[in-house]
């Protein structure tokens, strides 16, 4: 798994480095993190920023990016988090409308008492559906997350991500706004089930030189 | 007198093989060569009803002339007049060239002329005539000052108009603008050229007649354009029907978020209300709405607009164009004139 990332970070690298056209993009989302282990809900949220570096290569989009932030305890039990995330994505546009993706993520989740460390590859689709007047487009994005490692934990039985919203261009700027949903339900360990979930709400500008 | 009429039967028997060409062309030279004791009776061969060989007009005025020009030679200058006389009334063209003949050759020449009337026409020449830059000419003569009226007329029809009355001596060339009476291009058909002329000296009538048959020939016109296929025309306004859709998308997304948010969610993990997805869904439902209005609001393409009224007036100019160069066409002909073929009518 490590390997398959390495090598696919690698791919994806110098496929951003020979890209001939770049995109520089920055995000801010409001994360909420729900996790239910047997012992009650715990709910985190907060905000988390980000930043991307993507480029075309042909009908392929290459995308890095990088985010990271605090969450903050808004449940009766559980502590603040700290999340961090690496992600290299690759998507195919088979027409202008749709594209075949697939990414593969790193994410750490720190807490005062322990680490847990996530890695995800991930399969799916992008919708871009274009308005005839405004210089806007719908986004839907769904990806399955067949590889699935979490630190101290299972592989969880389901493990998807869904995000929907829209994107206006600006002259050579571009802002999106989306809901991003994760879901994981993890097999009963010791009799108990473990459910987690990550939702945001993230606003987007990228710059297209 | 013995000798030039032995000569002439000497020589008829010799050259009754002879074309008229030929016996012309050595009588020639043997004028030339002032041998014209061998001359006279060659060129009296060919004016002799005896002579078989076709003999033309103009060559029969060539022999009468040179038998003229040889009596004015051998000092008989009433006989040469009387020759040149009878070479002008066959061909009233016939000439006598002041650098080849002495002057009183050509003195005997022009009192044949002055008591001689006649009036010819040249044969008509196939041409091709465009009545934009040129006209049909004919050729005419009198042997000398007279009154002439030069009529065309159109066979087989009552068409018949004036292109010269006036006074005349001598060859002129008449021009004719291949228009008949109103203006009107002629229509095709066989024509005769009748030149009927009165001599101012001699009070005599003489005419000519000369068929040529005519075509008018239009040349090939351009096609116009033809009108624009609609689809070659860029859309001027953006249909209503992408504006509601528009609204539909927006509406789809904004279903799309909500559903996503609460279809997609852990139900054990979802407690209370979460305004994110609202946002994100308000946000997609009202880029629909504003789709919508400025589609309905501004549904004119200028640009569209601008560049269909471009290839619009160029296809007007250029079918504009076409059409004048046309009617130039049809107005300006090409005459196509060539002698009759058969006899005339």
């Amino acid at each position: 798994m490590k390997a398959a990332a390495v090598t696919l970070g690698l791919v994806l690298a110098a496929g951003t480095a020979a890209a001939q056209r770049f995109t520089l993009a920055g995000s801010l989302s409001f994360a909420e993190h729900r996790v239910d282990a047997g012992f009650g809900l715990e709910r985190t949220a907060g905000w988390i920023g980000g930043a991307a570096l993507g480029g075309r290569l042909g009908s392929i989009d290459l995308q890095a990016h990088l985010r990271s932030g605090r969450l903050l305890l808004r449940s009766a039990t559980g502590t603040d988090l700290e999340m961090a995330e690496l992600g290299l994505a690759a998507s195919w546009w088979l027409r202008p409308w749709i594209a075949l993706r697939g990414a593969a993520l790193v994410r750490g989740y720190s807490a005062d008492v322990a680490r847990q460390r996530w890695r995800m590859a991930e399969l799916g689709a992008e919708l871009r559906v274009p308005f005839a007047v405004t210089r806007a487009r719908g986004i839907v994005r769904g990806g399955w997350r067949p590889a699935v490692t979490v630190s101290g934990l299972s592989r969880p039985n389901t493990a998807f991500v869904a995000a929907a919203g829209t994107e206006y261009d600006v002259s050579r700027f571009s802002f999106a706004i989306l809901y991003e949903l994760e879901r994981y339900d993890f097999p009963p360990q010791a009799g108990m089930k473990r459910f987690e979930q990550l939702s945001a709400l993230t606003v987007q500008g990228a710059f297209h030189p | 007198m013995l000798v030039v009429l032995a000569s002439v039967a000497l020589a008829g028997r010799a050259a009754a093989q002879d074309s008229t060409a030929a016996v012309l062309a050595r009588a020639r030279a043997h004028y030339d060569r002032l041998e014209i004791e061998q001359a006279l009776p060659l060129f009296r061969q060919v004016t002799s009803p005896q002579w078989t060989a076709p003999v033309t007009p103009t060559q029969r005025a060539e022999a009468f002339k040179y038998i003229g020009a040889t009596f004015v030679i051998m000092g008989q200058r009433d006989s040469g007049v009387v020759y040149f006389q009878a070479a002008l009334a066959r061909d009233p063209f016939t000439d006598l060239d002041a650098r080849t003949f002495t002057p009183a050759q050509t003195a005997a020449f022009a009192a044949a002329r002055q008591t001689t009337f006649a009036v010819g026409a040249r044969p008509i020449v196939a041409t091709r005539v465009s009545l934009r830059t040129d006209q049909v000419h004919f050729t005419i003569v009198t042997t000398h000052s007279a009154d002439i009226l030069a009529r065309l007329s159109r066979a087989d029809s009552s068409l018949a108009f004036v292109i010269l009355q006036g006074g005349n001596d001598g060859v002129r060339d008449v021009a004719w603008d291949g228009l008949g009476p109103g203006g009107r291009i002629v229509p095709p058909g066989r024509y005769a050229l009748d030149v009927v002329a009165t001599s101012r000296l001699l009070s005599i009538p003489d005419s000519v007649r000369v068929y040529f048959d005519l075509r008018v020939e239009t040349p090939p016109l351009e096609d116009t354009l033809r009108a624009l296929p609609p689809d070659t025309l860029l859309p001027e306004h953006r249909s209503q029907s992408g504006a509601r859709g528009d609204l539909g998308k927006g509406l789809a997304i904004a279903g799309g978020v909500l559903l996503l948010s609460r279809g997609l969610r852990n139900d054990r993990l979802s407690t209370g209300s979460d305004a994110r997805p609202v946002i994100v869904a308000s946000a997609a439902a009202l880029t629909g709405v504003v789709a919508f209005l400025r589609g309905r609001a501004h549904s004119r393409i200028d640009a569209n607009i601008a560049a269909n009224r471009r290839v619009l007036t160029t296809h007007d100019s250029t079918n504009a164009a076409i059409r004048t160069r046309n009617a130039d066409r049809l107005a300006r002909p090409v005459l196509v004139i060539a002698p009759a073929r058969a006899g005339a009518p």
